[in-house]
């Protein structure tokens, strides 16, 4: 795939979907309030991961991409 | 002043009032790219006076403001960085972050509406988990923001170029191979290709929209019949938020539904907030004060107001013996009297934020809770109050307290 990774919006698009999965387990009960103040730092944790990961990945494919056409012009 | 000189038709000789100097028009206070930084009145980034001369008011009210609302969340002092980083100075159209005239009026709307919206969480009291979490998601949302809306132009032309689309004549030896075979025949010079025009990335977002009215509208229809958790319509617009961006991370183009999801954000910690405290206009009470053991009910609710159980004109306490009495109100007083003869185990807890107090035992502040027992005394009856609330006051009082 050629296309650049779009790393904030990745990120955002989980912390979003963390932030109504969080909302639905305390509005069902599966969480309790104590619970709460765990699993919300746990999805923003969670994004922040996520955009290093991929963003470390990233770069490191921009990188070989670049090291390839080099290889191609030699 | 720069002002001035961006108005031709003002600051003339024949300028009736040549002492009050230019007065600003609805429009141009409007147009909050003009907002500039004094250099001339200024104690520290020349933001207030900026902005008092962008409204037109006195810069001594403007820093009144930003000092009094600083104490207030730090509304002010937010603001005061904000605008500090995004307003370019006097005379410049420069920034300490450069963005597009565009991306910078909206922020300043933001961070406007931000602070307001800290001030008012503040003025609510705060101690509301998922509220105070929302503002970590809204300031990384602003730094994201501020990340992809930053002016590409210069590198753009760096990327110009480096294109390896146009080949160039003055590339090094060491990039080209000599090439020995015969001279190609003579071409025109291809004329290089003419810029892409900006990818405004935005093309997921009406159609996102278009899904979430889809989706809020199913759940309408749905959820119609039975009742749906404050904030449910809030919760599913931002989990098609946060799966369309995870979507368009991978394949471009979702621009715009960061910021709205933002917006999503602060709606649902405010619906959910506002509804779980259950705000409502009609204020209930409910009085009780039952004859016989019979009379007394499992439960009493308010959901705003104030609940009052007096116990003690029960004339056959014996009867209450293992019974459990469950009071609660969403927001406002729980207030129960039981009879002094009588063993009481008293569950208590409050979501939000409140004050329980048991028979003089207290507990205050946010989420307190209180489990406690009242003796009565030897053969007397058991009864167990099991009383909740999300914001307000829980008390129980014994009876020869209150004599």
């Amino acid at each position: 795939m050629n296309r650049t990774l779009r790393v904030a919006h990745l990120v955002f698009g989980v912390l979003f979907l963390g932030i109504a999965a969080v909302w639905l387990l305390r509005t069902t009960g599966v969480i309790t309030a104590d619970q709460l103040t765990l699993s919300g730092p746990a999805v923003l944790i969670a994004a922040g991961v996520v955009g290093l990961v991929v963003s470390l990945a990233t770069s490191r494919r921009r990188r070989d991409n670049d090291n390839d056409k080099e290889n191609d012009h030699e | 002043m720069t002002e001035t000189d961006e108005r031709p038709s003002e600051g003339r000789p024949s300028d009736p009032q040549p002492q009050e100097g230019p007065r600003v028009s609805g429009e141009e206070m409007r147009d909050l790219g003009r907002l500039r930084r004094s250099r001339t009145d200024r104690y520290l980034g020349g933001v207030a006076g900026g902005v008092a001369r962008h409204f037109d008011i006195d810069p001594t009210i403007v820093r009144v403001l930003f000092v009094v609302t600083s104490f207030f969340g730090g509304a002010g002092v937010l603001a005061y960085l904000a605008l500090w980083l995004l307003v370019p100075d006097e005379g410049t159209d420069h920034a300490s972050i450069q963005l597009k005239g565009d991306t910078r009026r909206t922020l300043i709307v933001v961070v406007g509406a931000v602070a307001v919206l800290v001030l008012l969480g503040n003025a609510w009291g705060g101690g509301l988990g998922f509220w105070r979490f929302s503002w970590v998601v809204v300031v990384l949302g602003l730094i994201a923001v501020v990340l992809a809306g930053r002016d590409r132009g210069p590198r753009q032309q760096s990327s110009a170029v480096t294109d390896p689309a146009a080949p160039e004549a003055g590339s090094g030896p060491d990039d080209a191979p000599p090439v020995y075979g015969p001279p190609a025949p003579w071409q025109p010079p291809v004329p290089p290709p003419a810029p892409r025009p900006r990818r405004t990335g935005i093309v997921w977002f009406w159609p996102t929209l278009a899904l979430i009215a889809i989706g809020l509208g199913i759940l309408a229809v749905v959820g119609g019949s039975q009742h749906l958790a404050p904030g449910s319509y809030a919760a599913l617009a931002l989990a098609i938020i946060g799966a369309v961006l995870v979507l368009g991370a991978f394949m471009g183009r979702a621009g715009g539904l960061i910021a709205l999801g933002i917006l999503t954000v602060i709606a649902l910690s405010i619906s959910t907030a506002v509804g779980q405290i259950g705000f409502g206009f009609h204020n209930q009470t409910v009085r009780a004060v039952p004859a016989t053991a019979a009379e007394v009910q499992p439960s009493y609710h308010v959901k705003t107001g104030s609940v009052y159980l007096d116990l003690t004109r029960v004339a056959d306490p014996q009867a209450l013996d293992g019974r459990t009495v469950e009071v609660s109100a969403n927001a406002g007083q729980v207030h129960v009297v039981v009879p002094d003869r009588v063993d009481v185990d008293v569950d208590a807890n409050i979501d939000f934020a409140g004050d329980i107090d048991v028979a003089g035992e207290n507990r205050n502040g946010t989420d307190p809770q209180l489990h406690t027992s009242l003796d009565g005394g030897a053969g007397v009856p058991h009864l167990t109050l099991d009383l909740h609330e999300r914001v307000g006051q829980i008390l129980v009082d014994r009876e020869g307290a209150l004599r």
